[in-house]
């Protein structure tokens, strides 16, 4: 017999009888798409059955079980959407305000087709596909290197750089990444891009940003503006709200039934298993809530291309202890 | 991967032709000779008996896949196959949007002139369906099924009918020029593109040809198949059906303080009034849908039972009767089971060779079983028996208490229901024997009551999975077929959720891991889940928020009613009786309870009251809807017998109710329902 339903059985629970139905839909849609776990431990119901398993009793299996479809999980086709989205709104918006298109003239779309094309698309990070991004929107493809800006902040040669753009009529370029949470990692490449280019305007269009983040790359680029107008554009598809984050002075979650006190119970009791013993601070998995430890973030984001490391430890932090076996395990860069 | 194979609960368009006629069962046609003879019928019933299965069959869609069908013949008896069927369903072709005209300024001569466009539409819907029909079964050229049927489909012969139904005054000179069958199919096809650009509100009114033409209902129709006898297309002993289906649907269009609907309905009941041999009108309905009266439009005449219609009422053939051997539901479930069973193995690899219910589900569990299965330690067999006992007035002798004790760890139903015969004999009534001393040898207290037992055994069972907060078990050929209530929908619908709990269950298993029958806690599983999202689709239809109010509340008080009753004196309080003379002093509460019984949420019978003469209904929640309730299926013993006020009470927004609700609310703490 399946653990899964043997123990949703043994909870005989109405409401968490549809859950299951409810998770066993959102797994053949979106759940079996994880990529850290495809051709290893791949099988979702497997790993919820460990996850459950990191808890004794039934109330915290429960309230963990409870957990899963209130995550909000990115799949394959929502990043395509949002590639799409993209393209459609603030991209589009930007190019349309910068060259001055009448979006009511007959040969509009014309117009913004031959802008895009001299249009630099880069990644910021190597994590967004910037291949699928030209293919999903059809762009032709005007400059042949799509470089990562956080590799060419590190290891680039401006000169190198500002040549290229010179050689390939490069006069704007759109940043793009898929999902910013504080913005330590991307805004420094954004920041250098948009300060060293000559007469290249910047867009940066993150796919999701968290509410730290967005705060950030407003004022990086309200302070670039005020050397240079037009330096910085920062207008993302999909700013995530601070209202949607559970941190130990908020949830998100709309149930009356105590969902919220029993989740930050269990998020608090089994830190310590969760870390493998290590208290919160500068190393992973920072605090309960997530990363950063100074003002955790709280997050309840999964991406089928791996999770975030400011979403909740409990959800994919896998300590070298091997104390707690996570749901979606963090494939981590370093 | 194995597959659902009940995943389809329709025989709709998605389903293949070649497997629609493996799905079909032709037992319903048994019961339903009267739909392929002459006369008018209306078929009722509620939503999903297969009442548009049934219409179907006179499609000529349906006909021809089974002449394609090598291993099926068609399921109408041989001497009834001379027909041919025509028609509309109202919910899909359009004729309902006529109500989108109504504004509340249209005067009585407006909303007049809309109800015969209506008429109108409807006509030449029908008759284009009818030449559809004749020309499809031409098309297919299959010269035995055309001598079969009584067509001669000759291009002159075609041309004739054409000319002679153009020129019937019945038009009022609409179709005038008309000389070939073509041209009659384009005239009729554009007069009916006219009606829908009319109908999507892509013109403002219908140019004059067509409103100073309208037809009456009814009369090209008769037309129709009278020019296809008379022009030899049409054999003179070939018959003609006309479905109409879905007409529940019409009175949804009394809206601007209106009675478009109902009129629109009197004018259906004006075609059937025509006593007219050349075409017998089919009517599909949900239960209720037809009315008491069925006025014929614009008179205060109505049609007579019997003189002018008759019925075919498929929730009363296949309802549960006293003896379960009259009872005609599970052979048909069985066949639909088995054939869906079949399909599913030919187009997936499904390694089962047996194809029946009682093969894939098993027996049903018995009670002692079920009693097991709630409480399977002996340690908690004891615990509840103790706690049991403790409850018991004082006064009980000792002696009683250890024969309970005695009995409780083999067969804990009987000790459980011990307790309440204890409970009951030790009041001393008039009539009533005394409590005595226990019997000797194993022997139970009811045996020479054998029906005091079999009245309480449902309750028994039910207060003890309540005593140690498990769910009721379901599971197993006679579950799954009483849980149907005999809707081919419900028991469709209750086989998918099984077999997805069951594959569920195997997830990564292999194929030869899948065997029969199905384990009873995985068919629970499939049969609770069944349960759970029947009650939450329970939104459609008049009234919906608060019939489904209504079923909440009824079906709270039934469980807590059923569980406090630890004498058992009212085993049969799953369901509720009211005086007829109760009901008909009030309509409000009466015409709510026929709702709620034509949207399938309770089920009515007569009831024969326990006061001489006085005549009485009870009503029962929907079968399907007892797992989620965790109430029995089973009807025993007489049911509740309330008054109208304490029925309006259980209706949503009254006080009465919200208190109660709020009262029961540590009952249902665990989540449920």
């Amino acid at each position: 017999m399946d653990r899964i339903e043997k123990l949703v059985r043994g909870w005989a629970d109405n409401s968490l009888t549809s859950l299951n139905i409810q998770i066993g839909h959102l797994e053949k849609r979106l759940y079996r798409t994880y990529e850290p776990n495809k051709f290893r431990d791949g099988d979702f119901w497997e790993r919820l059955a460990h996850w459950l398993n990191n808890v004794s009793s039934d109330e915290e299996k429960q309230t963990l079980f409870r957990l899963i479809p209130e995550l909000l999980y990115v799949g394959p086709t929502e990043i395509e959407e949002l590639y799409r989205s993209a393209y459609e709104g603030p991209i589009k918006r930007w190019l349309i305000d910068l060259e001055n298109i009448d979006i009511c003239a007959p040969d509009a779309n014309d117009q913004l087709a031959n802008i895009a094309s001299t249009t630099w698309f880069c990644p910021v990070t190597d994590s967004l596909r910037i291949n699928a991004f030209y293919h999903i929107n059809n762009l032709s493809a005007g400059a042949d290197l799509r470089p990562d800006w956080c590799s060419l902040h590190q290891l680039g040669d401006i000169n190198r750089i500002n040549s290229y753009c010179q050689v390939h009529g490069i006069t704007r370029l759109v940043l793009l990444e898929d999902f910013v949470g504080g913005g330590s990692q991307s805004l420094g490449a954004v920041e250098f891009a948009a300060n060293n280019l000559r007469g290249v305007k910047v867009l940066f269009a993150p796919l999701m940003i968290c509410p730290t983040g967005a705060e950030n790359a407003r004022v990086l680029a309200e302070n670039l503006c005020k050397t240079r107008p037009d330096a910085l554009r920062y207008d993302p598809v999909l700013e995530l709200q601070k209202e949607a984050f559970l941190t130990p002075g908020n949830d998100p979650f709309t149930q009356q039934d105590g969902f919220a006190r029993k989740l930050h119970a269990v998020i608090d009791t089994t830190y310590p298993k969760v870390s493998g013993g290590l208290p919160q601070g500068p190393k992973k998995p920072y605090h309960p809530y997530g990363y950063p430890s100074s003002c955790p973030t709280g997050g309840l984001l999964v991406m089928y291309s791996n999770t975030p490391d400011n979403t909740l430890p409990l959800i994919h932090w896998r300590p070298s202890t091997k104390s707690w076996y996570p749901i979606f395990p963090r494939h981590s860069r370093v | 991967m194995i597959a659902n194979p009940f995943h389809d609960l329709y025989l709709s368009e998605a389903i293949p032709e070649e497997a629609l006629v493996e799905l079909f069962s032709p037992i319903i046609v048994n019961y339903a000779s009267a739909v392929f003879e002459p006369g008018n019928v209306i078929i009722r019933g509620l939503q999903g008996t297969g009442k548009t299965m049934l219409l179907n069959l006179l499609r000529p869609e349906s006909r021809l896949a089974y002449r394609r069908s090598r291993r099926n013949t068609f399921p109408v008896p041989k001497e009834s196959w001379r027909f041919i069927g025509a028609g509309i369903n109202l919910r899909k072709c359009g004729a309902l949007e006529f109500a989108q005209h109504l504004s509340s300024e249209s005067d009585s001569r407006q909303i007049q002139e809309l109800e015969l466009l209506f008429a109108d539409f409807v006509n030449y819907l029908v008759v284009q369906d009818l030449i559809s029909t004749v020309d499809q079964f031409v098309q297919f050229d299959d010269k035995e099924l055309l001598t079969e049927i009584g067509i001669n489909g000759q291009r002159d012969r075609l041309d004739t009918f054409s000319q002679v139904l153009a020129s019937d005054p019945c038009w009022f000179d609409a179709l005038e020029g008309v000389i070939n069958f073509d041209q009659l199919k384009d005239r009729l096809a554009n007069r009916l593109k006219t009606y829908r650009r009319f109908l999507n509100l892509n013109v403002d009114e219908l140019p004059k040809d067509i409103t100073e033409t309208k037809t009456v209902i009814g009369n090209p129709i008769l037309k129709a198949a009278e020019a296809l006898r008379v022009s030899g297309v049409l054999a003179a002993d070939t018959k003609v059906f006309i479905r109409i289906d879905q007409y529940e649907q019409l009175p949804t269009l009394n809206v601007m303080g209106t009675n478009y609907g109902s009129n629109c309905q009197e004018l259906i009941h004006k075609a059937l009034s025509a006593r007219d041999a050349r075409v017998s009108y089919r009517i599909g309905t949900r239960t209720h849908g037809w009315p008491e009266r069925p006025q014929i439009y614009r008179t205060t005449d109505v049609l007579e039972l019997k003189r002018d219609f008759t019925v075919i009422d498929i929730d009363e053939i296949f309802r549960r009767r006293e003896n379960v051997r009259t009872w005609a539901f599970p052979g048909f479930a069985r066949d639909i089971f088995s054939r869906r069973l079949k399909v599913g193995a030919l187009n997936t690899r499904m390694p089962f060779g047996d194809f029946s219910i009682a093969g894939a589900l098993g027996r049903s569990l018995g009670p002692k079983e079920c009693a097991h299965q709630y409480v399977s330690t002996e340690s908690g067999r004891n615990g509840i028996i103790e706690k049991a006992l403790n409850s018991l007035p004082a006064h009980i002798p000792q002696e009683w208490k250890t024969y309970i004790k005695s009995i409780a760890n083999t067969d804990l139903l009987s000790a459980w229901l011990s307790c309440a015969w204890v409970r009951q004999k030790s009041v001393v009534r008039k009539n009533s024997l005394p409590l005595g001393s226990p019997p000797q040898d194993s022997a139970l207290p009811w045996e020479s009551k054998p029906y005091w037992f079999k009245e309480r055994v449902q309750i028994g069972l039910l207060q003890i999975a309540s005593e140690n907060r498990q769910k009721l078990m379901w599971s197993g050929e006679d579950d799954v077929l009483n849980l149907s209530g005999g809707q081919i929908l419900v028991f469709l619908f209750l086989l998918q959720h099984i077999w997805d709990a069951w594959l569920r269950d195997k997830r990564g298993a292999t194929e030869s891991d899948f065997r029969f029958p199905i384990e009873h806690e995985v068919q629970s599983q499939g049969i609770l889940e069944a349960s759970i999202e029947w009650r939450s689709k329970q939104i459609e239809g008049n009234n919906a928020f608060k019939r489904k109010g209504f079923v909440d509340a009824l079906g709270r008080h039934f469980y807590v009613k059923l569980t406090n009753d630890s004498a058992m004196s009212y085993p049969g309080a799953n369901g509720f009786s009211v005086s007829n003379i109760e009901l008909e002093r009030d309509s409000d509460v009466a015409e709510f309870l026929k709702q709620a019984v034509g949207f399938g949420d309770l089920y009515e019978s007569p009831h024969t009251s326990k006061t001489k003469g006085e005549r009485r209904t009870k009503y029962y929640l929907a079968p399907i809807l007892s797992p989620y309730f965790r109430i029995p299926s089973v009807h025993t013993k007489e049911p509740e017998y309330v008054t109208v006020k304490e029925v309006s009470s259980w209706r949503p927004g009254n006080i009465s109710t919200e208190i109660k609700i709020g009262e029961q609310r540590t009952l249902w703490d665990d989540g449920t329902p």
